[in-house]
């Protein structure tokens, strides 16, 4: 049987199939200051930049941080003499503090400049030291005129040859340890310095139970990879336990069942500048459920990366099908239903100012094909007793008073749907404040508002806690009767759309929790193991239903993710 | 406080632009190309779904979406016992009852029903039911007609308007599903 998608998430919320990635712009700077100066900067890391570069030869960067923000991740953006945009390097985590070489092949008699930036576990820019207007200046001559830099405990880089400083090779030959002769000897350090790839792996195990007997367990399994590049990958795998004995099954004179659903998505970002293209897939698969879908998207930085922008589309198919007693199916070469899918994307990023995020995003979706349940009959009333029926009416009333048929339902063959969503992100003293709302309509009629918000707050250098808030409110879809009415005096006459899924009815839902994350990792990178736990109670009023007037569920995850 | 409305007016406006410019009509609603309901007709085909499938803990219940009303299993009138024969106090399945088993059974896919009669009956097997009673579907109480048997005459000679009413008559024959261990079948 075929879990109800809607019990985890609303109408609204399930509409959307097309991830934006949209990459974290810039924290801008407070441009009134000064231009760093050269031996020691301002800014959120404490920094001395080299005296001076040689050209073919890597530019050592190193910076510490002793702010009070858990940094995910510290990237350096450069851009040597003759190079007419910036790129990215992700520092590794090094002994006290974050270091990694600028690739010889990029380094040329000239200013070489660059800025630093932190990001948090949820890829927000939270610290930086410089920015593309007052970026750390490294003079590169065609030789050294004092002692090489390099990076703590490090030897210093050696020269690279005029064939490796071209390209791609000229990076990766920078980024590898030194071979022979003065500089040449590889030590553990700069061994170190050879993966320039950042991984990291999380397991989880969210719970679900709500009030209507659904009880849904999810282990997942999340891992990723982001190269110096700008090449990302990541995947996925999840299984969705459900047990379930809801008023729609017991109302069918059918027991409780169980079922699984196994799901995988694939997805790989390549950005390596300010211009990125990214593409994805992802496959869900339960005994009467198949679906499968790509997408990909665009992602232009404008103005420094103050501005971002995506673009996406992607593509689905679902076969539907049927299962019945003791769980088994029926082919989908006997009983199935195509629905397919189509979704765009457009959003736009942007810094507000040095500690403010927004975002806003577009999303379309098209879907053709026939989506109502195999399963669900719906009850019909003759028109004197339809008035009457009471909202939340019971299983025995119904019976006792519906007439004979019960068709199945039948919703529209096509339907457009439309969502705007818009983010704000703030940094305050000690805390950060994450607000969402989405506006979401649908050609069916349903117009409904979802506003989420978040407040994460520092506990010490190991310990974020923030309270949750949700609310969402809708209206159900044209066609949407809490007691369908058949005029069986006058031979057949049944509404043409039908439905009892109670997410295409009126509907409020509010909600609120606790998070807690704890960073397990040792004093010099804590943030290297973090274990997670939310909490999440809901409400849900129904407002004009049969069976059911309220719902209460709950919602619990347990996340442990690494750095490897 | 007037602007911000507005702002708010025309971020709604948009969206529900996108999403299309016209709603689904709220109110349609829709006819069926029924099977034959006459007692002549349906009723042979009712008093075997009766006897084979209107048990009591069948489809012989209330919350069943194909509810089967018949003297061998749930009955119209309250007063009447699930008993066929009249010896024992029992009383022979009536149109009413026939009647609400078609409206129960024709009701249940109104679309797919239309198009098997009118395409004559030629594709029954597009219908749920006929799939769950050959075995073709997953059914709880398995496969319990054959293509071609006398069942399955009976039920598909109906759908393409003329019901063989020997078939359906032998069909009667077959054990009551689940089958009883005293004689329910008497008269």
């Amino acid at each position: 049987m075929s879990f109800s998608r809607g019990t985890l998430a609303t109408a609204a919320a399930a509409a959307l199939t097309v991830s934006v990635v949209v990459a974290p712009p810039a924290s801008a700077r407070d441009r009134s200051k000064p231009a760093p100066a050269a031996a020691h900067a301002d800014g959120d890391f404490t920094h001395t930049p080299a005296p001076e570069g040689r050209a073919n030869t890597s530019v050592p960067v190193y910076v510490e941080y002793a702010g009070t923000e858990k940094l995910a991740r510290v990237i350096v953006k450069y851009r040597g003499a003759q190079m007419e945009e910036w790129r990215r390097l992700d520092l590794k985590h090094l002994s006290g503090g974050w270091g990694a070489l600028i690739p010889c092949g990029d380094v040329a008699p000239g200013p070489m400049r660059y800025y630093v930036q932190g990001f948090d576990e949820a890829g927000d820019a939270v610290s930086t030291s410089g920015d593309p207007k007052d970026p750390f200046i490294v003079p590169v001559l065609d030789e050294f005129t004092g002692d090489a830099p390099h990076l703590p405990g490090l030897r210093p880089p050696r020269r690279c040859s005029e064939d490796d400083s071209r390209g791609d090779k000229g990076e990766e030959r920078a980024a590898s340890p030194p071979q022979t002769g003065e500089g040449t000897v590889p030590h553990k350090g700069e061994a170190g310095l050879e993966d320039t790839a950042s991984k990291r792996a999380s397991i989880e195990l969210a719970v679900y139970n709500d009030s209507d007997h659904v009880t849904v367990v999810t282990p997942s399994v999340n891992v990723g990879i982001d190269n110096v590049s700008g090449a990302s990958l990541n995947g996925s795998y999840l299984v969705d336990v459900v047990s379930a004995a809801s008023v729609d099954i017991v109302s069918t004179a059918s027991s409780r069942w169980q079922e699984v659903r196994q799901a995988g998505t694939l997805s790989g970002l390549y950005k390596p500048h300010d211009f990125g293209v990214g593409v994805g897939g992802s496959v869900s698969r339960e005994p009467d459920y198949l679906s499968y879908g790509g997408y990909a998207l665009v992602v232009k930085d404008f103005d420094e990366k103050n501005w971002t922008t995506t673009f996406g589309y992607g593509a689905s198919h679902d076969t539907i099908g049927r299962c019945g007693a003791g769980g088994a199916c029926t082919p989908f070469s006997v009983f199935s239903r195509d629905l397919s899918r189509g979704s765009f994307n457009g959003g736009l990023a942007f810094v507000i100012d040095r500690i403010s995020l927004a975002s806003v995003t577009l999303d379309v979706v098209i879907e053709n094909g026939d989506q109502s349940k195999p399963y669900r009959y719906i009850p019909m009333f003759s028109p004197g007793v339809a008035p009457t029926v009471p909202k939340g009416a019971s299983i025995d009333w119904v019976n006792a008073n519906r007439l004979p048929e019960r068709p199945l339902e039948q919703l529209p063959l096509e339907r457009h749907r439309a969502a705007l969503t818009g983010h704000y992100a703030r940094r305050l003293d000690g805390s950060t404040l994450r607000l969402e709302e989405r506006l979401y309509n649908d050609d069916w009629g349903l117009l409904a508002s979802t506003t989420d918000a978040r407040w994460v707050f520092d506990l010490g250098s190991r310990f974020e806690i923030w309270p949750h808030a949700r609310f969402h409110a809708q209206t159900s879809v044209t066609f949407w009767q809490r007691a369908y009415v058949s005029e069986s005096a006058t031979g057949w006459n049944l509404p043409e759309y039908r439905t009892g899924d109670r997410e295409l009815g009126p509907l409020w839902t509010f909600g609120g929790g606790l998070g807690l994350r704890m960073y397990l990792g040792n004093d010099a990178n804590p943030q290297r193991w973090t274990l997670q736990l939310t909490w999440d109670g809901m409400y849900t009023s129904f407002l004009d239903d049969l069976y059911v007037t309220e719902r209460t569920a709950t919602l619990g995850a347990l996340t442990f993710e690494g750095q490897l | 406080m007037r602007r911000r409305a507005i702002a708010v007016a025309a971020v709604l406006g948009s969206v529900r632009s996108v999403a299309g410019c016209s709603t689904v009509p709220s109110d349609l609603r829709v006819g069926l190309d029924a099977p034959n309901s006459s007692e002549q007709d349906f009723g042979p085909v009712g008093d075997y779904l009766d006897h084979r499938c209107g048990s009591l803990d069948c489809h012989g219940q209330i919350g069943r979406n194909l509810r089967i009303w018949g003297c061998e299993g749930m009955r119209l009138n309250a007063a009447d016992i699930p008993q066929c024969n009249r010896q024992l106090g029992g009383k022979s399945t009536t149109p009413s009852e026939h009647q609400t088993t078609y409206r129960s059974l024709v009701g249940l896919e109104p679309a797919v029903m239309s198009t098997v009669v009118a395409g004559g009956g030629l594709h029954p097997e597009l219908l749920t039911f006929v799939l769950k009673a050959r075995g073709t579907e997953s059914h709880k109480g398995g496969a319990l007609i054959t293509p071609g048997d006398p069942q399955d005459v009976c039920i598909t000679s109906w759908l393409a308007g003329s019901t063989n009413t020997m078939a359906c008559a032998t069909a009667i024959g077959f054990p009551m599903f689940p089958a009883l261990p005293t004689d329910a079948s008497a008269e």
